[in-house]
């Protein structure tokens, strides 16, 4: 299991295990912090009844892979899938006018409880070509971590926001499948009784 | 007789064609459209997609230029003939670029419109009744494969380093290499990847800059991509055709880190009628971001005008070695572009006053702003 600390943004520890979540981050980013520094999204969900670690791998193994992420299990109680989720809001410097956050997303079984971060947050930008085609704008994606100068700071800061809701967005996904695990599909359909 | 040959009268020469030549008629060869109809229905296997929201994106840019010898002519420009920074002591505009874009599955398209200066006569020639359509692109792509994948449409073009959108390009002021290249390639192309590191593009195309060609589908154009090692890309381009000629283009550039960038342009053009010359040159591009919100660049370029005609009638072609160094400070979107050029001629192709006494060379400052969107 990862040591997993959560750092506020001023800095105060919490240890793994706590039920810290995103909405307690009160600084402009709204990230919370892990001990090597980074940026992490960090979310809890209860295991139900009868569901083992081994349903929820396959659930959600299925899921990424449908995104296009590489996954992997070990241990038989963690999971580590990388992937990259588009930005639909976008605030940008220079020539940037939309942009990726690549992101590690790490599940752990902890007794009964599923912790799950997406962590190794990176922004790669995209500018227009000369087709007006979207492309890489560098040739490696910004960490979120980044500081900028300060004339970039606030819109950096805004960029990052919109980061934070994309991953939140993509947490509440990854939540709805952990939910969906064990239970069968109810469709609707036309047909008389 | 020795007569010396401007860049300006090049470019002039080129549009003169562009327009002269929509003017005649010529058939396409068969084998051509044969090829591309098969190249059409090889290869449908199906492949993932993500279906995409519609984009939009785009630029405006506008400028201040100050040619050091106060001299401009009766519409305004000054000494340095190239592209868009053009008009003299003027805070003048460049352009607004609106571009659309949409996937849906394996198909999808851009369209690119442009108003202003910039996205009009600098760089869109007039339709028949003297009109532009304002688009610099307007092309759809159907995705066959992961590799292989054909466009059609109007599209800016796949020759040389520097592009018409102020947010492609380091330096506000361009090239001589880009103003005598084309600007758009109207056509049908066929694009496969080899592997991560080599594709191939083939295409007919129109002739140069034009929506309608009354030439018929005049030229073939190819290019050959390759990605030695990361950060490093290289193009080497091809397009020939009647009228225009044949243009062969290296354009190349490496990331030596995520700060310093340097890039290669190098093309030869030999125009389809020896009397029309050509040029060829290389330009040199070296970048350094000292931080996100400042960079300095510098572009060294060499362009020589190709002889025309022979024996008494031989008109040598002038050359021109141009410096320009550029800043780019980011404030977010917006880019402010403090610039200055030294071009220096073989030939006395400038003017160093207002009372038009012809020197070899000439210098100018600017300062542009491009806000990308």
């Amino acid at each position: 299991m990862v040591n997993l600390v959560l750092l506020l943004a001023v800095n105060m520890p919490i240890a793994h295990g706590n039920m810290a979540n995103n909405n307690m981050i009160s600084n402009d980013e709204r990230f919370a912090v892990d001990q090597r520094g980074k940026f992490v999204v960090y979310k809890t969900e209860p295991i139900a009844d009868g569901v083992s670690f081994s349903d929820i791998n396959q659930q959600l193994t299925n899921y990424l892979t449908q995104k296009g992420n590489h996954t992997t299990t070990s241990g038989g109680n963690r999971l580590e899938s990388w992937g990259s989720v588009t930005m639909k809001k976008h605030a940008g410097i220079g020539n940037y006018v939309g942009g990726t956050i690549n992101y590690t997303l790490v599940v752990e079984n902890d007794e009964g409880e599923l912790n799950y971060w997406f962590t190794d947050l990176t922004y790669q930008p995209y500018r227009n070509d000369r087709y007006g085609k979207r492309v890489k704008a560098s040739v490696s994606p910004i960490p979120l971590e980044k500081k900028m100068s300060k004339v970039n700071d606030k819109v950096w800061n805004k960029q990052r926001g919109y980061a934070y809701e994309t991953i939140d967005q993509l947490a509440d996904e990854v939540s709805s499948q952990l939910k969906a695990v064990g239970k069968s599909k109810i469709v609707t359909t036309s047909m008389g009784e | 007789m020795l007569v010396f040959v401007s860049p300006l009268y090049l470019i002039e020469t080129i549009r003169q064609r562009a327009d002269r030549f929509i003017t005649l008629k010529q058939i396409i060869p068969m084998k051509k459209i044969m090829l591309f109809a098969a190249l059409l229905t090889a290869g449908c296997s199906i492949t993932y997609a993500q279906d995409e929201s519609l984009t939009i994106s785009g630029s405006v840019d506008a400028y201040y230029k100050y040619d050091f010898s106060k001299y401009k002519n009766e519409d305004g420009l000054s000494n340095i003939p190239t592209s868009f920074a053009d008009e003299q002591n003027s805070i003048s505009l460049g352009m607004i670029n609106l571009i659309l874009g949409k996937t849906v599955g394996k198909a999808s398209f851009v369209g690119d419109i442009s108003f202003g200066p910039r996205g009009q006569g600098q760089s869109l020639l007039g339709e028949r009744d003297g009109n532009s359509f304002h688009i610099q692109n307007l092309y759809m792509t159907y995705g066959f494969t992961d590799k292989f994948s054909m466009t059609a449409g109007f599209m800016g073009t796949f020759v040389g380093y520097e592009i018409i959108s102020p947010t492609g390009n380091f330096n506000y002021s361009t090239s001589y290499l880009f103003t005598n290249g084309p600007f758009q390639n109207a056509g049908i192309k066929a694009e496969y990847a080899f592997s991560d590191k080599v594709g191939l593009m083939v295409g007919l195309f129109n002739d140069w800059n034009v929506y309608q060609d009354f030439n018929g589908v005049s030229d073939f154009g190819a290019q050959l991509s390759l990605a030695p090692v990361e950060g490093w890309e290289a193009y080497v381009n091809f397009l020939t055709g009647s009228p225009s000629g044949t243009i062969v283009d290296l354009t190349t550039t490496y990331d030596i880190t995520d700060a310093f960038k340097l890039g290669l342009n190098a093309a030869d053009f030999s125009a389809s009628d020896d009397d029309d010359g050509g040029y060829s040159g290389g330009a040199l591009y070296a970048q350094y971001g000292f931080s996100d919100a400042f960079a300095l660049g510098v572009r060294g370029e060499y362009f020589k005008l190709k002889d025309i005609g022979s024996g008494d009638d031989l008109m040598e072609g002038s050359s021109v070695v141009g410096l320009t160094l550029s800043a780019n400070v980011k404030a977010g979107p917006l880019t402010i572009i403090p610039e200055f050029r030294f071009d220096n001629s073989s030939d006395e192709l400038f003017y160093k006053n207002v009372s038009m006494d012809p020197t070899k060379s000439a210098s100018q400052f600017s300062i542009a702003a491009v806000y990308a969107f």
